[in-house]
């Protein structure tokens, strides 16, 4: 076996998996991650800045290759990609209103930092943040705050191999149902986050037309937010 | 106390299973909630129509067969302000497929081009042409009415390719039916809008497509073309206060989301609790929220909370009606004054009587106006119509049981001998003629100043007398009395005619004041 011949037995193997992860009950759950993704590429359309514009664009792409690596039986990558994909998620929100320090980051003087980002008093869940774009937010902010650092550690928990997790996915590459149930599951806490997060930023500088088109998909997914649901159905 | 979740709009899709509780009836409408057949579900506000609806839509995404169920809301904040009915109906046809839309993708049966293009330049996959067909359909509605440009009606598409793009979607998609939900439907529109959701309601019926929508009592506007007996399942959800089950139903319902600490003290004060149950008249958001307001469950909290509530802010709730329904401000006012003072004082009064009252099918228009948006509150709840009274024909209401409960000093120690006297057959009557009637009878003089509103008005009232539902002979004497448009008769009261038209009494005079009125009636809802 040469190694051309040792990777097709591996992805032979991937597709085999990829058919234990698409079955009917599955497909649901799977559109629902795409749906998200969807969404948050058609926010970027919306955002004047065109770093953010990018920035969230890469969100949604990342969000779609841990679809791919989860299809494939790649779950560690898959967890990886959506923890990067919240990271950037967040830093969109933190750079719209720290220019300077975003272009730093572009051009590789510094990195994103995760505690900057969720501080309590200066991050992007903060009251300091709600108090600037959307007041009314303000009492919902800390319990995301609490929420984002519980989810960003289980997603960490994947990507820096703790060693719980090797226990869970082991090596070799085969369809676990477990860690596919538990991708859904993170997912769906960190979407949540995401998407409240854009929306306490950015949902009361959009215009009424934009706001509109997006109000379909708002209402399902945010419907149990009072303020934003009060927001979207009568624009208070 | 507790944090209740009072709306349904606030509890997530995954706790609904958790907190459903059904009764008989519940069973029943949401059983007709996913048969085929288009349902409407008319109920008070808070009486959970909309939990209801979730538990169907649950049920259905739960079940063996292949379905798609989609909730639709229309809010206020993208209403569009037209008269054109037709622009109307594409925009609500606009709103309900791109929910469809939306949720086509949530489910996986659509892929957005966005993300297509994200991981790969191969367009070739845009082929899903069923997809296109919709968002084509979407867009060019969209355009219709976002554009203020001339549109050629016979560019759009109809309703029959909008039936055949949804087949389309089913048959690819191996899906057995798409379920439309539109939740608190019509009480945003106008009277005219409600005509035309309706309309709209009916048109889409078809194979593959079931709609149903949520409804409140006494303001809704069907239309001529629908008719919610045939063209429909009708189901009301109330919860009377006499049933077997009713007060164990609202004990679980509580127990669902209440912590230990409540649960114990509804379990050891129950008599208590049957209290604010029933006062609650079967509304669990009343129940709920009179439960979440008290400091401390005990006897002197609980006589404190029925008094405050049922007493005063029940009553705010109404009232503030008449901010969102301009047009009937006074009406509500009326009502309420009509209620508050005459009904429930006379019904206190009565030794016999305990919540029910009768009145008089031939009332003014406006007084039946004012019971019917008092219906929509839930602060009375219609029994049942043509119950004969020493001769006449009437309808019978049921006072919400806070409302009289909260009258007397002790209202916990009194309800078990309040709810034993209770008899449906007792009941307080109203008749054709109350010296309260007089104070609405000008309806005109309430309608507002605004330059829009003369515009409209004007022109309803220039309309001839032939539009009104009075038979021909009423006509040609009101012709023949020099009485052409409904200006004309509105001028006048019922002393009035029946001074000037030979053949004309008290009973035609009042038939045909009503006629005029409805007429004002519907004008004034927008």
């Amino acid at each position: 076996m040469n190694i051309k011949e040792y990777l097709e037995e591996l992805s032979k193997q991937s597709k085999n998996i990829f058919q234990d992860s698409t079955k009917e009950n599955d497909l649901r759950n799977l559109g629902s991650v795409h749906h998200i993704s969807a969404f948050i590429h058609e926010f970027s359309e919306i955002l004047p800045d065109k770093y953010e514009k990018e920035i969230l664009r890469t969100v949604s792409s990342q969000i779609e290759i841990s679809l791919i690596n989860l299809t494939m039986g790649m779950y560690r990558q898959a967890f990886s990609s959506i923890r990067l994909a919240f990271e950037m998620g967040l830093s969109v929100v933190y750079f719209s209103v720290n220019k300077l320090e975003c272009i730093e980051w572009q051009k590789g003087y510094n990195d994103i930092k995760w505690s900057k980002l969720i501080d309590e008093d200066n991050g992007v869940l903060s009251k300091r943040y709600t108090k600037a774009f959307f007041e009314e937010l303000s009492n919902e902010v800390i319990k995301y705050n609490s929420n984002a650092k519980d989810v960003y550690r289980e997603m960490s928990e994947y990507v820096h191999g703790n060693y719980d997790t090797w226990n869970k996915s082991g090596l070799e590459l085969k369809y676990n149902e477990v860690l596919k149930d538990e991708y859904f599951k993170v997912f769906s806490k960190m979407s949540r986050i995401l998407l409240f997060v854009l929306c306490c930023r950015y949902l009361k500088s959009i215009d009424k037309d934009k706001l509109d088109e997006m109000s379909t998909f708002l209402i399902e997914e945010m419907n149990d937010v009072e303020e934003i649901r009060n927001y979207v159905n009568k624009g208070e | 106390m507790s944090d209740f979740k009072l709306r349904t709009e606030s509890i997530k899709d995954d706790e609904i299973a958790r907190l459903a509780m059904k009764n008989e009836n519940d069973e029943k409408i949401i059983s007709a909630l996913k048969s085929s057949e288009p349902c409407l579900l008319e109920g008070s506000r808070g009486t959970g129509k909309s939990f209801i609806m979730k538990m169907a839509q649950f049920d259905l995404e739960q079940s063996e067969t292949k379905t798609l169920s989609i909730f639709i809301s229309f809010n206020i904040s993208s209403l569009i302000n037209t008269n054109d009915n037709l622009q109307f109906y594409h925009w609500m046809l606009a709103k309900t497929l791109r929910a469809l839309m939306n949720k086509l993708r949530k489910n996986g049966f659509e892929i957005s081009n966005y993300t297509k293009s994200l991981l790969s330049n191969d367009t070739e996959l845009d082929s899903e042409k069923i997809e296109l067909t919709l968002k084509e359909i979407v867009t060019k509605f969209e355009k219709s009415y976002k554009n203020n440009e001339e549109i050629d009606i016979k560019s759009l598409p109809d309703i029959e390719d909008v039936k055949e793009a949804i087949a389309e979607i089913c048959e690819e998609n191996s899906l057995e039916r798409i379920y439309f939900f539109f939740d608190e439907a019509a009480h945003v529109f106008r009277p005219e809008q409600q005509r035309q959701f309706f309309n709209l309601f009916k048109d889409l019926r078809s194979a593959y497509i079931t709609c149903n929508a949520a409804i409140y009592p006494g303001v809704t506007h069907f239309g001529e073309s629908f008719e919610p007996v045939h063209d429909c399942s009708y189901q009301i959800l109330e919860r009377n206060i006499n049933d077997i089950d009713y007060l164990e139903y609202f004990k679980n319902l509580v127990l669902k989301q209440a912590d230990d600490s409540i649960q114990k003290s509804i379990n050891n004060q129950i008599d208590v609790f049957n209290t604010l149950a029933l006062s609650c008249g079967g509304n669990p958001r009343i129940l709920l929220k009179t439960i979440q307001d008290l400091s401390k469950f005990n006897t002197q909290e609980v006589n404190k909370e029925i008094k405050e509530f049922y007493r005063t802010k029940i009553w705010t709730e109404h009232t503030e009606l008449g901010d969102k329904y301009k047009g009937h401000k006074e009406l509500i006012d009326w009502g309420r004054d009509f209620l508050e003072n005459i009904v429930i004082e006379t019904i206190k009064e009565n030794e016999k009587s305990t919540i029910y009252f009768w009145i008089n099918k031939d009332v003014p228009e406006a007084v039946k106006e004012s019971l019917r948006l008092l219906t929509y509150t839930g602060i009375i709840r219609k029994i049942d119509s043509s119950i004969r009274s020493h001769g006449n024909l009437g309808i019978r209401y049921e006072v919400k049981y806070g409302c009289m409960i909260a009258l007397f000093s002790n209202p916990v120690n009194e309800s078990k001998s309040l709810f034993e006297k209770i008899s449906i057959r007792q009941f307080t009557e109203f008749g054709k003629n109350h010296p309260e009637y007089k104070k609405i009878e000008k309806l005109s003089s309430y309608v507002q100043e605004s330059e829009q509103y003369k515009e409209s008005l004007e022109s309803m009232l220039k309309k001839s007398i032939d539009v009104l539902t009075l038979t021909r002979w009423q006509k040609d004497k009101l012709i023949g009395a020099s009485i052409l448009t409904i200006q004309d008769l509105y001028g006048l009261e019922e002393e009035d005619l029946i001074n000037q038209i030979y053949g004309v009494g008290k009973a035609r005079a009042r038939i045909m004041m009503n006629a005029a009125n409805a007429e004002l009636l519907e004008y004034i809802s927008g």
